[in-house]
């Protein structure tokens, strides 16, 4: 078929219309709109002294009465530290050893055990929480399986789930446990793209295997390590609501409450409305700049566009 | 050319080594991940005392088939996982409509499509700010949602970054393609069904699979928007079986203490567990391929 | 093994929840004070069968017995629990339980559930229901959210209906002391009707165990220690014997938790009894000002003994990781296996762990010893003025405030009709099936009666002391604890007593039982009153955190991470964190309402 560039044109047209895309976005420019932008009017709850009888309109406006109000919490800096902390090992644990564990399976010689490792190690990720967060807490218990362990080797148990020093490191380790799949098969992946002819020509020169890794498999997945962990640490505020949540008691509270458990708590549990609202729009606004700036450095880094 | 020789036989003797270690790492980790499931199945198959007592870990102790059989008996709980089956089956349904009708105009350039920015805009404010939960409960309470089946599928409906994940990957696939469709006078809606999605499959698959998992694993919409225990999605469910160990007793009297027990018990809640996995454990190894082809193309993960 | 447990605590709170009481004629008569125009505001509005001249003249148990002409919905919720009595058909849900039957057969009112959420889940739904501006009809409340919802004027006035409707039972429930229900009264109008217990019931025990014992040479009920001196001198001796015959000495002698003051069971409330420190309340210090108990010096005293006994290891080392109120919980197992010979606790325990013990080990032979202190002289206790727990209120909306009374009036009739054990005879199986769906938990108010222990433990007393063990059913007190006390006092006497109604036996009703000595101390010693029955605006904000922070510092003071000499800085700290503000609040409060 061939056509002149006059009908070409026209039939071309028709994709520079663009009322179809417009019908497109309908749905979900809909369903944003009611779920998401209906309930940012909440905000106005920060600067009242929301009384829910009262309502929105009636209720008290105080200003930034209700921020000064969450700064003289001392379980608010409490949380917020918490946050950082255990955010921050999540981000990175959850780049360092799904790498070590790609490079481990990478020097595997069968297929078969390494295809064995990668499907057992991702079945938890598929897991929510509130069955995982029943197992950990189940093994972790004082009579659970990891202290009948420590028993039968003739230590003396540990109460994990009521330890300041355990069970921080628990909440993390479980979620790079969970997690370990995903980035692992991310990072296999990248290995196994890596042009061969590369460790042909290193071998010719005499690298050993660790002078490959080092040399060769480590700089060509660099700029993948670099995005993920810059992406990774744009989520700095977001330490896992939904497991901590489930797992955590009062009293590791100290250690292990983080800023969404601990809006939950002053929101719901104690109904302190506003305050909540304002402790989370004060988390909102410090994340949205954690994240423009992490949007920012993974382009000014790798050119990569999330959007 | 004997220096060569020295260096091979040095190395295939630490290469012993490693990979010595490297198996038996591997190995110990795999247990890791086996060991759990294993426990929560043995366990569930455990007489309670023997459960109760610390004695179980790998293998069932007191072989007992008390816990399922009490199970069969719970309505709420068959009940719950029939809600999460079909939450899992329409939110589904409902997700991938939407990421596919989303993410095809907002794949169009600037230049082809002078809104496309305002919308991304629209959308990524999302990502960044909430309103919180309260006022997100009282619109779907003004919407009359509550307590239906609608508030686990509508709320969730629009996942912006699974979105942009497809969106990505219709970017990357050639633009002769489209070149091509253009010719032959396609509309976008041709060129979106009948050229891009069977092009996807991978990336359909795989975002499939996130929605199916996350429909499947939600609880704390159900926790919420839920007005009877009786509407609760199976891991709503789980999580507040999970949660009822937590109580304040300051607050009670001894009349409230003397008759607080624990009424139920480790081998129940593991059977539940198992049970709640079980779906998870014969689909996946079956989309596993596509799975981790899908990852890998969509490369950034939520 | 746990089936039994649970099984038999169904049987306790059956008898000690279930049933509501009347008798007694209490007086108070509330909103005196109120001039009468401004209590008038829902009365006036509502449809009553009856004209008001001819109401007037109506007694309250006329009045209670009333249908109503045209169906009247009540809205209500729930925080779920199952029902504690076994025999309740498992297709029984709240909505189809005999309460919600009868209330529409009997008074044309029909119970609806907004919504019904696992208990633990009650909180997060009433506070999102909340701020989205509903309220049910009939709640009941924390005395925190009644406080809140008070301020807000959310809640209706009971005033009239009260006056108008409650009759002697429903008295005895609301305001068994005659003072009781001014714990509701705000501004003069009556908001919330109290839920209490016995005041004497925040009082602690020691448990020993004669049999045990026989052996560290304790034969006789005088040998048992009266000061902590001669406490910590049995312990010691316990501590280089081996009573559970596991091989080895220097296991702990009394078991102990995390729950450190207060749980009933397993705490260590005594030891801070014995030296007069507590770790809540506010009291007058005898000037006319409120002061907080937790922060007393005397606290110190006793967290440096505790402190001593956990290096000597009088009690697990992990106790801090240990819960008496979970499942399987191993506290409760190492009782119930006959581990100790000391358990402290409180005056119901015998009802449960021991009465397990009991049944491991028929020659178990627990008695409730003297009340420690420091000097062998009682120690004066601290109990609250107002023992409420919770407050039953409506909503200001709701135009049927008597409603309330109705309800709670049937629930005490209908629980006071089926626990006659002649009722039970006669019944057919129909009313069986009834009774046994009747879940007094799934209804927004509840019908103890904080006097019947007292009430049932005199009474026994005195038939055991003119040695009579037959009943005209008439004399019986009227609340329903009592016929599970009344078998339990015959099968004692009879000698065919088993470990469930020895429990309920040396709990209740022994001479030298949990009541008995609870009683006794509480008529006997000096006391201190736990004034403040109110939340003021600082607590709705701040107690939770300082609670904590109390709880956490106590905690590593015993164990030792924290040395006592850091009391100081607790106190200042514990200032900081809002306890000045809320010191000023009550007391502004205190003055205002002496």
């Amino acid at each position: 078929m061939v056509y002149s560039s006059k009908e070409i044109r026209k039939k071309r047209a028709k994709l520079n219309r663009t009322d179809a895309l417009h019908i497109m976005l309908i749905p979900a420019v809909v369903f944003t709109f009611i779920f998401y932008y209906l309930p940012l009017f909440g905000i106005v709850m920060a600067f009242q002294n929301f009384k829910p009888l009262l309502g929105f309109t009636k209720s008290e406006w105080v200003g930034f009465e209700q921020f000064r109000y969450i700064f003289t919490i001392p379980s608010f800096w409490i949380a917020c530290r918490n946050t950082f902390i255990i955010a921050f090992f999540k981000i990175i644990l959850n780049i360092i050893v799904p790498l070590t564990l790609s490079l481990l399976l990478n020097e595997l010689i069968g297929n078969k055990f390494k295809r064995f490792v990668q499907t057992i190690i991702f079945i938890p990720y598929f897991f929510s929480w509130a069955i995982l967060g029943g197992m950990v807490i189940e093994i972790f218990s004082y009579d659970g399986a990891i202290n009948n362990l420590i028993a039968a080797l003739g230590g003396e148990p540990i109460a994990f789930l009521i330890s300041n020093a355990w069970f921080r490191p628990i909440i993390i380790a479980s979620d790079v446990w969970k997690n370990i799949g995903y980035n692992t098969v991310l990072f296999l992946a990248a290995i196994t793209n890596i042009d061969p002819t590369l460790y042909e020509a290193a071998v010719v020169d005499g690298a050993g295997r660790f002078k490959q890794l080092t040399k060769i498999t480590l700089p060509s997945i660099a700029s993948m390590i670099v995005l993920l962990t810059i992406l990774g640490l744009g989520g700095i505020l977001n330490a896992g609501f939904e497991q901590i949540f489930i797992m955590y008691n009062p009293i590791v509270e100290k250690t292990v409450d983080i800023i969404d458990t601990f809006v939950y708590r002053l929101g719901i549990v104690s109904t302190q409305y506003s305050a909540a609202a304002a402790a989370g729009l004060f988390k909102s606004v410090v994340s949205m700049v954690f994240v423009g700036a992490s949007y920012w450095l993974a382009y000014k880094t790798t050119e990569y566009r999330v959007f | 050319m004997k220096n060569k020789e020295r260096t091979k036989i040095r190395e295939s003797k630490s290469r012993l080594i490693f990979n010595i270690f490297n198996y038996t790492l591997l190995a110990l980790l795999s247990i890791t991940y086996i060991f759990p499931i294993l426990h929560v199945f043995s366990l569930s198959l455990s007489s309670s005392t023997a459960a109760a007592a610390g004695k179980v870990s790998f293998f069932p102790v007191d072989f007992s088939w008390d816990a399922y059989a009490y199970l069969m008996r719970k309505a709420d709980f068959f009940r719950s996982v029939n809600i999460s089956f079909w939450r899992v089956v329409i939110g589904s349904l409902v997700n991938m409509t939407l990421i596919v009708l989303t993410a095809y105009p907002l794949s169009r350039s600037s230049e082809k499509f002078a809104w496309r920015n305002v919308y991304m805009v629209f959308f990524a404010v999302t990502m960044f700010i909430g309103g919180g939960l309260i006022p997100t409960y009282m619109v779907i309470r003004q919407l009359k949602l509550l307590d239906t089946f609608w508030a686990l599928i509508f709320p969730a409906a629009v996942n912006v970054w699974h979105i942009i994940i497809m969106m990505n990957f219709f970017r990357g696939l050639p633009s002769a393609v489209e070149e091509a469709a253009a010719i032959d006078g396609a509309s976008h809606w041709r060129i979106l069904f009948q050229i891009y999605l069977p092009m996807s499959l991978p990336s359909l698959a795989s975002l499939l699979l996130f929605c199916i998992i996350g429909h499947w694993n939600a609880w704390f919409d159900g926790m919420f928007y839920m007005n009877s225990p009786s509407n609760y999605p199976m891991a709503t469910y789980l999580a507040t079986q999970i949660l009822n160990n937590n109580r304040n007793i300051t607050n009670m009297t001894p009349e409230q203490l003397e008759k607080l027990v624990a009424l139920h018990e480790k081998t129940m809640r593991s059977a539940q567990l198992f049970l709640s996995i079980v779906p998870i454990l014969i689909v996946y190894p079956f989309l596993q391929k596509f799975f981790i082809k899908g990852i890998v193309i969509g490369s950034v993960k939520q | 093994m746990r089936r039994p447990v649970a099984l038999f605590l169904v049987v306790i709170l059956c008898i000690a929840l279930l049933f509501g009481c009347s008798s007694k004629p209490g007086s108070t008569d509330v909103g005196d004070s109120t001039d009468s125009s401004s209590s008038d505001t829902s009365g006036s509005e509502k449809d009553d069968s009856s004209d008001t001249a001819s109401e007037a003249e109506k007694t309250p148990d006329e009045l209670l017995h009333e249908k109503y002409p045209e169906p009247v919905k009540i809205r209500i919720v729930l925080g779920y629990r199952d029902s504690e009595n076994p025999d309740t058909p498992d297709s029984v849900t709240p909505e189809t339980a005999t309460a919600v039957k009868k209330f529409k057969e009997l008074f044309n009112i029909e119970l609806e559930y907004l919504w019904i959420v696992n208990t633990d889940q009650y909180e997060a739904k009433f506070a999102a229901e909340l701020a989205a501006g509903n309220l049910p009809d009939v709640m009941m409340l924390s005395p925190n959210q009644f406080e809140d919802l008070c301020s807000q004027g959310a809640l209706g006035d009971l005033t009239d209906a009260y006056n108008k409707y409650a009759n002697e039972s429903i008295k005895k429930v609301v305001d068994f002391d005659g003072q009781l229900i001014n714990a509701g009264v705000r501004d003069g109008k009556l908001y919330g009707l109290p839920m209490a217990t016995y005041p004497g019931q925040v009082t602690s025990q020691i448990y020993y165990d004669m049999n045990k014992l026989k052996e560290a040479g304790i034969t006789d009920y005088d040998q048992l220690p009266k000061t902590v001196e001669e406490f910590e001198a049995l312990c010691d001796k316990l501590l280089t014997m081996d009573l559970d015959g596991n091989g080895k000495t220097g296991d702990p002698v009394f078991p102990a938790n995390k729950h450190y003051y207060g749980s009933g069971l397993a705490d260590f409330s005594p030891v801070f009894h014995a030296y007069e420190s507590w770790a809540w309340g506010w009291f007058d210090d005898g000037s006319g000002n409120l002061v907080y108990a937790g922060i007393q010096p005397e606290l110190k005293e006793s967290l440096t003994k505790l402190n001593e006994w956990y290096k000597k290891g009088y009690f697990a080392k992990d106790f801090a990781a240990l819960d008496v109120w979970t499942a399987d919980s191993s506290v409760v197992a190492d009782i119930v296996a006959g581990k100790y010979a000391i358990v402290l606790g409180s005056w119901w325990i015998p009802n449960w762990p021991l009465n397990e013990h009991k049944k491991n080990d028929p020659d178990a032979d627990w008695v409730v010893g003297p009340t420690l202190s420091k000097d062998g002289n009682l120690p004066t206790i601290l109990v609250p003025r107002y023992p409420v727990n919770n407050f039953v209120a409506v909503s200001k909306d709701f135009k049927y405030p008597e409603a309330v009374f109705k309800m709670m009036n049937w629930s005490l009739e209908y629980e006071k009709m089926t626990s006659n054990p002649e009722w039970l005879e006669n019944a057919t199986e129909e009313q069986i099936l009834e009774k046994d769906s009747h879940v007094y938990l799934w209804l927004p108010y509840r019908t103890y009666c904080p006097s019947s222990l007292i009430e049932n433990y005199e009474f026994v007393a005195a038939k055991r002391e003119a040695g009579i063990t037959t009943i005209d059913p008439e004399e019986a007190p009227n609340n329903n604890e009592f016929w599970g006390s009344w078998s339990a006092y015959l099968k004692h006497m009879d000698g065919t007593e088993d470990a469930i109604s020895w429990g309920r036996y040396l709990s209740r009703l022994d001479p030298n039982g949990g009541v008995a000595k609870m009683f006794e101390l509480y008529t006997n010693a000096e006391k201190k009153y736990d004034e403040v029955y109110i939340t003021t605006p600082s607590m709705i904000t701040k107690q939770g955190e300082m609670d904590k922070y109390r709880d956490t510092t106590f905690l590593s003071m015993i164990m030792g991470e924290t040395p006592i000499s850091d009391f100081d800085k607790y106190v200042s700290e514990w200032k900081k964190l809002g306890g000045d503000d809320i010191a000023r609040e009550v007391n502004e409060w205190y003055k205002n309402n002496k």
